[in-house]
């Protein structure tokens, strides 16, 4: 039993039990649209803009939350192993031209676009709306006057709306963090607020999900390696 | 001395509601800037912050000399558009092209300002026509539309997701066009009734 794969309507989980690592994959198929004042996507635009959307996704998203194999039941199988310790974790976005787990809409904008329109994300329907210039770093602060505003840029758009796409959000009963009744309001440094770095809470759907794979088996995301 | 305190406290409360309000929308739309500056699209002119962000100043670019400051007026926000002779600044929605979850018919989607006297504040319920039009709401909001800024020197445009698009002359406040847009196909999520 090396691989324990099962795919969900948001995306494919798949449970490496010899090397101990958890690859979540999401097929991304996109539609791509552009403001009249810019000309259309060329195809060597929209492959190095699927690359810069992907590389981010890894850069911020895998290896920086591990999975605890906490207690194994009878079904545990090679994951015994594992009992105790951590699986590690990455992040694959997939670009496919046929059918798709996400429909992805990218609008081409002046790069000097302001201010700059927001990104979307609709968990139920799987569908994302994306702008040319998400793959930028930018200034992110919740409110006009935020005291926790950074000097050097601090967030990038296409990242934060892929925590969306894991199924963290209003959707689920998460809501956006960044907003001030929001629990989490004042961790500032969450991707899911303003920040770039991910959170054990942010993979809860994954979590869920690795529960459905093997039952029996009690899996914990934490934010370190054991 | 009864009646006084009373209105001192009814002044007070109507600051601190208003406060408030004013903060939760702007934390329910984040914000996403590369400089903490409003460019006019000729960049011959530019908006920035005053002290602690309670003005805003609009500035002449000079290539001799240092810029020059021609006006300024209260508060400051950098989701707006300023004319290309730097006389008008139009400020727009915190969220740009998504409404907050709670966001009313009365929510001031345009405000339209010379040399910071208001000329027009237009509100959503003046651009979306029925609000069941709005789109799905998304893990953001609900998309509205999105601002197209100055077509012509006092002309700002937007388009709505009720397909049409407006324009506004800024000298006046008035709308001087609400057509359907020419693209009309838009393959977003709708939402269910």
């Amino acid at each position: 039993m090396g691989h324990i794969v099962h795919t969900e309507a948001w995306g494919t989980v798949d449970l490496d039990t010899q090397r101990g690592h958890v690859l979540v994959r999401q097929d991304w198929r996109y539609h791509w649209t552009n403001d009249s004042n810019v000309p259309a996507w060329t195809p060597q635009e929209r492959s190095a803009y699927h690359r810069a959307v992907d590389r981010l996704v890894w850069r911020y998203w895998s290896f920086h939350t591990f999975v605890e194999v906490r207690k194994t039941g009878a079904n545990a199988g090679a994951l015994a192993h594992f009992s105790g310790k951590g699986l590690t974790m990455s992040f694959d976005v997939h670009r496919v031209k046929v059918g798709g787990q996400w429909t992805v809409f990218v609008q081409k904008i002046r790069p000097d676009k302001r201010p700059r329109p927001r990104a979307e994300v609709w968990f139920q329907p799987r569908k994302i709306q994306l702008f040319s210039e998400d793959g930028k770093h930018v200034h992110a602060f919740r409110f006009m006057g935020d005291p926790a505003r950074t000097a050097e840029p601090n967030f990038y758009v296409a990242p934060h709306e892929f925590g969306h796409a894991l199924g963290y959000g209003y959707a689920r009963g998460d809501g956006e963090e960044r907003e001030r009744e929001n629990p989490y309001f004042a961790d500032t440094t969450s991707i899911m607020n303003m920040g770039q770095e991910v959170r054990p809470r942010h993979i809860r759907l994954i979590i869920e999900t690795l529960r459905k794979m093997v039952p029996g088996v009690e899996f914990v995301a934490t934010g370190v390696m054991r | 001395m009864r009646w006084y305190s009373h209105t001192i406290l009814t002044i007070a409360v109507s600051v601190a509601v208003s406060a408030i309000r004013t903060s939760y929308v702007a934390a329910d739309a984040p914000i996403l800037i590369d400089e903490d500056r409003i460019d006019s699209a000729n960049r011959l002119f530019f908006a920035i912050p005053g002290p602690d962000e309670k003005t805003t100043r609009v500035f002449r670019r000079s290539k001799a000399g240092p810029s020059m400051q021609l006006w300024s007026m209260p508060t400051w926000s950098v989701m707006g558009y300023l004319s290309d002779d730097g006389n008008y600044l139009v400020r727009v929605y915190p969220g740009v092209n998504i409404l907050a979850l709670d966001y009313k018919p009365d929510d001031v989607m345009v405000s339209i300002r010379r040399r910071g006297e208001l000329v027009r504040d237009v509100h959503l319920k003046d651009l979306i026509r029925d609000l069941r039009a709005l789109g799905r709401r998304s893990e953001s909001g609900y998309p509205w539309g999105e601002y197209q800024g100055f077509v012509e020197p006092h002309r700002f445009a937007l388009s709505t997701v009720e397909h049409r698009t407006i324009v506004f002359d800024v000298e006046t406040g008035r709308e001087v066009s609400n057509l359907p847009t020419a693209d009309a196909a838009d393959p977003r999520p709708r939402r269910r009734r």
